[in-house]
This record gives C-alpha cells, structure tokens and sequence, in this order.
C-alpha cells in the first residue's frame, strides 16, 4: 500500500489530483465559546473604564472615543463568536437536548448589541452570564467538563 | 494479497481513465478517510447501479463550487441521497444543506488509500 500511496503522490506532484473536501467549513470542528467569552470580558472591561474616565482630565475626550470604539469592535466580534457557535457547531439534533438554544443564542446576541448600544455595566455582567450559559451546554454537548472562569 | 491484486485492478483501472483520483482534505470522514488520503472513484457513467445507503462518494456542494467527500446515509424515493459525514463534529453535510440530487454524485469511491504513517 506504501508503494501505491508513493505512485499516486509522485503523480500527485507532476498532476495534481482534484480536492474531494471533507469538511467545507476551515479548520474542521475547532470551536470553543472562549472565543466569544474573551470579546465579551472586554466589552464589560471598556464599559467600566468609560465610567471611569475623568472627563475634565488633558486628552479625556480622545481616551472616551478610543474606549467607545473599542466597546463597539468587541461587542461586534462576541456577536460574531456566537453566531458561528449557533450557525456552525450546534447542529439540529442538539434541540432535542436543549429545547431552548435558539432562545439563548438570539437573546445573548441581542444582549450584545445592547451593550454595544448602551454604557451599561449591568447589561455587560447580564452578557457574561449568557455566555456562561452557553459556555456550559457547549461543553456538556461534548461530553467533556470544562469549568467556567473569565480572564479578568 | 487480496489487498495487492485490489491495489493493482483498482490503479489499473485509473491508468485507463475508468476511475477519477481525488485526494481528499478535512477531518469529517475520520476514521474511515484521513486527511490526504488518496481516493479513486469510478464515474456514475460507469457505475452498473445507482448509489446506495452506505456508499463513500464524492458529489458536487450543493451551495458551494466544491466536490465533497461524503458518506450516502439514505437514498431517497426520488433519486435524492442524503450525505453524511463519519465524524460528525467536523463536518457540513446534508444535516445543514439537506439531500442532494442525484445527479451531483460525481461517483462511488472504488479505492481508499490512506497516507502511510
């Protein structure tokens, strides 16, 4: 068989063969809520330090737009995580465990942009249990257990 | 022996262009094919029967122009067949784009050959 597999790579080489793909979707089944987890924190992160910010202070109004921007890029990339949890990883089977996933997927991302929208800690902290939500039916999906923890 | 006259027929066949050579890429068939694994495929053209429920094929992506290599779990009433992925953690299939036509079965995979290790 080794001797076959050569043949058909040093063929390979002078013509190389047509991909068949088998997993359509890149790095074949690397997902992991931290992702999202991680956008989150900063979300909550910034929404604090807008608060903080002493706005009479040299360079306030530059420090408050940096933060803003901030704030929004971050809120943009947990929606974005979550999507491609709840597009790509949970398939249609995984209902019939969690009857409420499409619930906690439309909600945590519509908390998302809430926070994205608003300077609020409070929305930020409601985001980060959402995540945690996910972050265990993830987890227990597969079978595995994987403690919550933040970064922060 | 039985896997070296197989080995012969099979990349003999390929030599007279009856069979198509893929070289398949991605997790979703493991354990059966292993990235980088070899496949020839004998064309439906040439096939004297029509796809069945546990054949290893390659068909054209529904949504995408791509050829994917599948496993046919199901032939439907109307010639549709359902694609399926081994290793289902790593795979889009016909769960996400549901049954495909007939017609997209580009044909029957003949002959795997896994890289050496």
């Amino acid at each position: 068989m080794t001797f076959s597999y050569r043949l058909l790579a040093a063929f390979d080489r002078v013509v190389s063969a047509p991909v068949a793909d088998a997993h359509c979707d890149g790095p074949c089944g690397v997902y992991d809520p931290s992702s999202a987890r991680i956008a989150a924190e900063a979300v909550l992160s910034m929404t604090k330090k807008i608060g903080d910010i002493d706005m009479s202070a040299p360079g306030a109004h530059n420090t408050y737009i940096r933060f803003v921007a901030i704030k929004e890029e971050q809120a943009e990339i947990t929606k974005r995580e979550l999507n491609i949890l709840w597009h790509d990883y949970f398939k249609p089977n995984h209902l019939e465990a969690y009857p409420d996933l499409h619930t906690t997927f439309w909600n945590a991302t519509k908390q998302a942009s809430a926070c994205k929208t608003a300077v609020d800690v409070g929305a930020c902290e409601e985001l980060m249990s959402q995540i945690e939500a996910i972050h265990n039916m993830f987890w227990e999906s597969k079978g595995r257990e994987v403690p919550w923890y933040t970064a922060s | 022996m039985k896997n070296l006259l197989t080995a012969v027929v099979e990349l003999g066949a390929w030599a007279l262009r009856r069979r198509r050579r893929f070289r398949v890429t991605g997790a979703s068939m493991e354990p059966t094919i292993a990235p980088e694994t070899f496949v020839l495929v004998k064309p439906m053209d040439r096939m004297q029967r029509a796809v069945h429920a546990g054949d290893l094929v390659v068909a054209a992506h529904p949504l995408k122009s791509i050829e994917i290599c599948k496993r046919a779990a199901s032939v439907g009433a109307d010639g549709s067949v359902e694609l399926l992925s081994d290793n289902p953690d790593a795979g889009q299939d016909s769960r996400h784009f549901g049954p495909v036509a007939s017609s997209s079965i580009r044909g029957v995979v003949s002959f795997v050959l896994a890289r050496p290790s």
